[in-house]
Order: C-alpha cells, then sequence, then structure tokens
C-alpha cells in the first residue's frame, strides 16, 4: 500500500523524456533469495510493464531491498529517475502518457483502485503472514532463503529484524492474533470476491488488460508455482477456476518467452 | 428478557456528535442502530469498567466480542444482518471498497489524530485525559499513539520526514475520497436505499474527519470538497445517530480559557503587581535603600 514518496517533480520533468533504453528493473536473486511475496510484486511489475510493452531488463541484486528508495521491492531505474512498487511505477508510466486505463470512467477507475488495495491488504498480507508466522515455513524456506546472502552471524541478524517488521506490521493490521483458519478463510473470501468481480470476463475490465490484472497475476501465479511446505494457499486458488484461467492467460500472452511454467 | 439475555456493548464516549471518538466503537454503535439491535450501550467512563473492560466489547450471554469483525459475524448468525440482500458482485464491490477506506482512510485518520504534534498535544490528548479516568487516561492514551507510531512506521521507509509522510497520506485520502464520491454519486447509500455495512465502515472513517476540530486540519478539510460525502453523513446522522449533542462536553473549558487569552485578566494582572513590588521592596530593604526598624 505505501505507495512511494513520490518527487511529483522528478515525475513531471520525466514526462518530457521518452522511455529511455536501458530501463532497469532491480530484484533480489530469484532461485536462491527472493520470498514469495516479494516475488508477487515483482512480477506484478514485469508484467504491467509488459503489457504497456516497454523494454526493461531485470538486474538481480542481492540488496535490491536496501537499494530501493521505498524500502521495499521491486524498482525500476529509466534514466535519472528511480521509482519503486507497483503504484509508483504506475504513476511514472502514466507521466509519460502511456495508460492502461485510459478508457475507464471514474467509478470503474475507483474499483480498479478498490480492488488493487484488496489484493494487497488481503492476499499480501497472507503471504506474508504464511512466510514469517508460520513456523514451518519460517524454519524451511523463509530463514533459510532471506539468510542466504549473508554469512553466518549476519543471516541471523538480518533474519530476525526482518521478522520483527513483519511482525509489527501484522500487529498493527490485526493480523498477527489470527489463526492460520482464518488467514485462510480471509483469502477465501478475498479470491471470491476477485472471481465474481472477473464474471468470466478475459480481464477485469472489458478494454483490455489493466494494472489490477498485473497485480492479480503477480500474486496468484506466484502463489500456485512456489513450492512451500504448506501449499494451502495455492489450494484455495485452485478453487476458482476462472481466476487460473486469467493467470494462464497472461503468461501465455506475455512470458511465454521466458522459461517460467505454470 | 432476563438481564443475562441482554445485549451489552462498552465504547469510547462520544463527543461533537459523533457516537464515539473510536472508529472501532463508532462501527460497532451505527451497526446496531442500523440493524435494530436492542443494546444497552456503556461507555467507559468509570474504574470498574475501564479495569474489566477494553472498547469496544461486546457481551451477549456468555460470549464476548473484542472486534467489529467478531461483533458482526456473531449478530449475522442472530439474523441481525445489513447485507443480506446483496448480490454476490455487489458483496465482491463492498469488500473491496471497504478495503479500500480502511486502508487509504485509517492511516490518515491515526496520522490525525496521534502523530499531528498540533493535534496530539492540544486536542487528543486533553480529551482523552478528561473523558477517562486517572491512570486510564495515561495508559490508554499511551497504547493509542505507540499503536499509530507503529502503524505509520509499517508504511514508511524509516527514513522518510514528517512532512513526506504528511504529504502522501494528502494525496492517499484525496485519491480515496473521490473514489467513494465518484462510487456514491448521487444515491442514498452505496448500495441503493437501505444501508449496509460498507456504510458503516465508510461513515466510522469520514465523520471524525469532519466533526472534529482539530487544531491543525489541513488534512481533516479535505472531506468538505465532497459534498455528497458530507450529505451521505449528516444523512445517516439524521436518520440513525438522532440526538447526539454537538456540543462539546469534555473541552469547553479549554476555549473558554482561548477567548479570555485576548481580554485583560485582572486577577493574574493584580499577582503580577503584586509580586512585583514585593520583590523591589524586599530588594531595597536588603540592600539598605530603606531602612526600617522592624527588619
Amino acid at each position: 500500500m505505501p505507495s512511494p514518496l513520490i518527487d511529483r517533480i522528478s515525475i513531471e520533468l520525466g514526462a518530457q523524456e521518452p522511455w529511455p533504453k536501458d530501463v532497469k528493473l532491480f530484484q533480489p536473486y530469484e532461485v536462491e533469495q527472493i520470498l514469495l511475496p516479494d516475488n508477487a510484486n515483482c512480477l506484478a511489475v514485469q508484467a504491467f510493464l509488459k503489457m504497456c510493452n516497454l523494454e526493461f531488463q531485470v538486474e538481480p541484486r542481492s540488496n535490491a531491498e536496501f537499494m530501493s528508495p521505498t524500502g521495499k521491492v521491486p524498482f525500476i531505474k529509466a534514466g535519472r529517475f528511480v521509482m519503486a512498487e507497483l503504484e509508483g511505477i504506475v504513476q511514472f508510466v502514466n507521466g509519460k502518457g502511456i495508460s492502461l486505463t485510459d478508457g475507464l470512467d471514474n467509478e470503474q477507475k475507483s474499483d480498479l483502485r478498490a480492488y488493487m488495495t484488496l489484493v494487497r491488504n488481503v492476499i499480501e498480507i497472507a503471504e506474508l503472514y504464511i512466510c514469517w508466522i508460520d513456523r514451518e515455513t519460517y524454519n524451511e524456506v523463509t530463514s533459510v532463503r532471506n539468510g542466504s546472502v549473508y554469512p553466518w552471524p549476519l543471516n541471523h541478524i538480518q533474519n530476525r529484524e526482518k521478522k520483527n517488521q513483519v511482525i509489527k506490521k501484522l500487529k498493527v493490521l490485526d493480523w498477527y492474533n489470527k489463526t492460520l483458519e482464518e488467514v485462510h478463510q480471509e483469502v477465501e473470501s478475498c479470491c471470491e470476491a476477485l472471481s465474481v468481480r472477473l464474471d468470466n470476463k478475459q480481464y477485469f475490465f472489458n478494454g483490455g488488460p489493466t494494472e489490477l490484472d498485473a497485480l492479480v497475476f503477480g500474486h496468484l501465479f506466484t502463489i500456485l508455482t512456489t513450492p512451500l511446505p504448506r501449499n494451502d494457499l495455492a489450494e484455495i486458488v485452485r478453487r476458482y477456476p476462472s481466476l487460473i484461467n486469467l493467470v494462464k492467460k497472461i503468461e501465455v500472452e506475455y512470458f511465454k518467452k521466458d522459461s517460467r511454467r505454470l | 428478557m432476563t438481564a443475562n439475555n441482554k445485549f451489552h456493548l462498552y465504547v469510547y464516549e462520544g463527543d461533537y456528535g459523533l457516537p464515539s471518538l473510536n472508529v472501532e466503537c463508532t462501527k460497532c454503535l451505527l451497526y446496531m442502530s442500523m440493524s435494530k439491535v436492542p443494546v444497552q450501550v456503556k461507555t467507559l467512563g468509570n474504574m470498574k469498567h475501564c479495569l474489566l473492560y477494553s472498547a469496544p466489547y461486546f457481551v451477549h450471554k456468555n460470549v464476548s466480542f473484542k472486534t467489529y469483525a467478531e461483533t458482526v459475524l456473531y449478530l449475522n448468525t442472530l439474523n441481525y444482518n445489513l447485507d443480506a440482500q446483496l448480490t454476490a458482485k455487489q458483496k465482491s464491490e463492498a469488500l473491496a471498497l471497504s478495503y479500500l477506506v480502511q486502508s487509504k482512510l485509517r492511516a490518515t485518520l491515526e496520522y490525525v489524530f496521534w502523530i499531528d504534534q498540533r493535534n496530539f498535544e492540544e486536542f487528543t490528548r486533553v480529551w482523552y485525559a478528561r473523558a477517562l479516568p486517572l491512570p486510564f487516561n495515561i495508559i490508554q492514551t499511551k497504547k493509542f499513539k505507540e499503536n499509530a507510531v507503529d502503524l505509520i512506521d509499517s508504511l514508511y521507509h524509516k527514513d522518510s520526514t514528517i512532512e513526506v509522510i504528511k504529504d502522501n497520506l494528502n494525496v492517499l485520502a484525496t485519491e480515496c475520497l473521490s473514489s467513494l464520491s465518484a462510487r456514491l454519486g448521487t444515491s442514498n447509500y452505496f448500495f441503493g436505499e437501505e444501508p449496509t455495512s460498507l456504510d458503516v465502515v465508510i461513515y466510522s472513517y469520514l465523520a471524525p474527519l469532519l466533526k472534529l476540530p482539530f487544531p491543525s486540519n489541513s488534512i481533516s478539510t479535505l472531506v468538505a470538497l465532497w459534498p455528497n460525502l458530507v450529505q451521505f453523513v449528516s444523512r445517516i446522522d439524521a436518520k440513525y445517530l438522532p440526538g447526539l449533542p454537538k456540543e462539546s462536553k469534555y473541552i469547553k473549558n479549554e476555549e473558554k480559557m482561548k477567548t479570555s487569552d485576548d481580554e485583560v485578566s485582572y486577577i493574574a494582572i493584580s499577582i503580577l503587581t503584586f509580586s512585583a513590588m514585593t520583590l523591589a521592596f524586599g530588594f531595597a530593604v536588603s540592600k539598605g535603600f530603606i531602612s526600617s526598624k522592624l527588619f
């Protein structure tokens, strides 16, 4: 949710320049380091940029999180400008006159915003919960991967620091005291809402893909393809065939050249 | 009906025409009023209630709930359901919109209440200090403030300054309010003519921004820019929360003191004159300018 602390001047300045050739998208290492929620967000941004037909190169860095202006991955470097997270990047791209939501009226735009916050506040938080609070997942996957890029004593310190941050976040959002069943319940009602909204159409809005489709794709694709000790989230998502269809469609349309497989 | 069978709800007190100063309590109160639950409301105003309960606290028979969401789930099982007539599509929209409001306006409200230095010192802290009995006002205020600081910390990078945060919250709130206004249009409630739980949530976040007289109110005056949202709040006020006093209960004295700042206070002048005279006289005597056999 925290849209980056946008320097509005830089957006306005950036608007005068065309999309630069050497845009780089910084993210953590996909194979050994990245965690479920981060991976989902990175994928969402990649999908969005591909939907806009904009060129970029993925640049894996072990410390991408600390390079980012908002402390969250992914972020892009376009010419002299650095923009982080999906909302910020969407704004930056819109500033250049490229927009996926031009055909929508005000009410649809407010729908788009509402569903994006829904995904961010339910699915993303549930991913954080599974990764950091669920003991089994934390011990077997999260702590190993998050610490993988640091030498011995530092990995434990970094893990603990990050875990405390996540716990603090979950506490203020009233998710920390939820049981695993309640988390599943929340995810289920969110998926239900999304699939009702999608209503077996191709994309959420008739005019073609939008950033909402990109965000949903990022999260659901990652949930479906990431092997975790618990795959209950993936099972919940699999109960909604229309969402699976959306994910498959976007994967084929925009990512078929990549080596990823659903 | 035995005493045990009644619904009880413990909340923080309301003021300035708000049912409660706490957002969660407002939600509970309004939901019950809309779905016509015969509830007995008690405010956390004395030692005993403060010691035993934390607001909002809902009791029925031998079950009790501490949050709005749980309370609503329980009320739904008793057939007090505002959302029964909604279609699946409307339910999905309601869920999305309620998350939009909660994620964008909650941070704004917490900022306006607790983080903004001037509001906190001149309004929020003073109000709670007077509304709650002695040890609890300090403990609760501290808890609320810590919660707000944690929320802002978890949303923003730790290097960001307070101005940047404020600017960004302003942008978020504007975005959210304009979405809501577009969605509401000219209808009475968000889904037609009957209120739903979405209206409860939206009212609870809008009303404090509209009604509370915050000393520094750059964010809180935003809502007034959308007349249909203002009408929406007053419509609910008139129909479901009649008879709430617009006057403030606790900060009256404060305002009186402020107006007397401009006038001349004769007591203050006489005390000052008296102490200045005593000082001068004492100095003169000790230096021996005035000699007296008395000293």
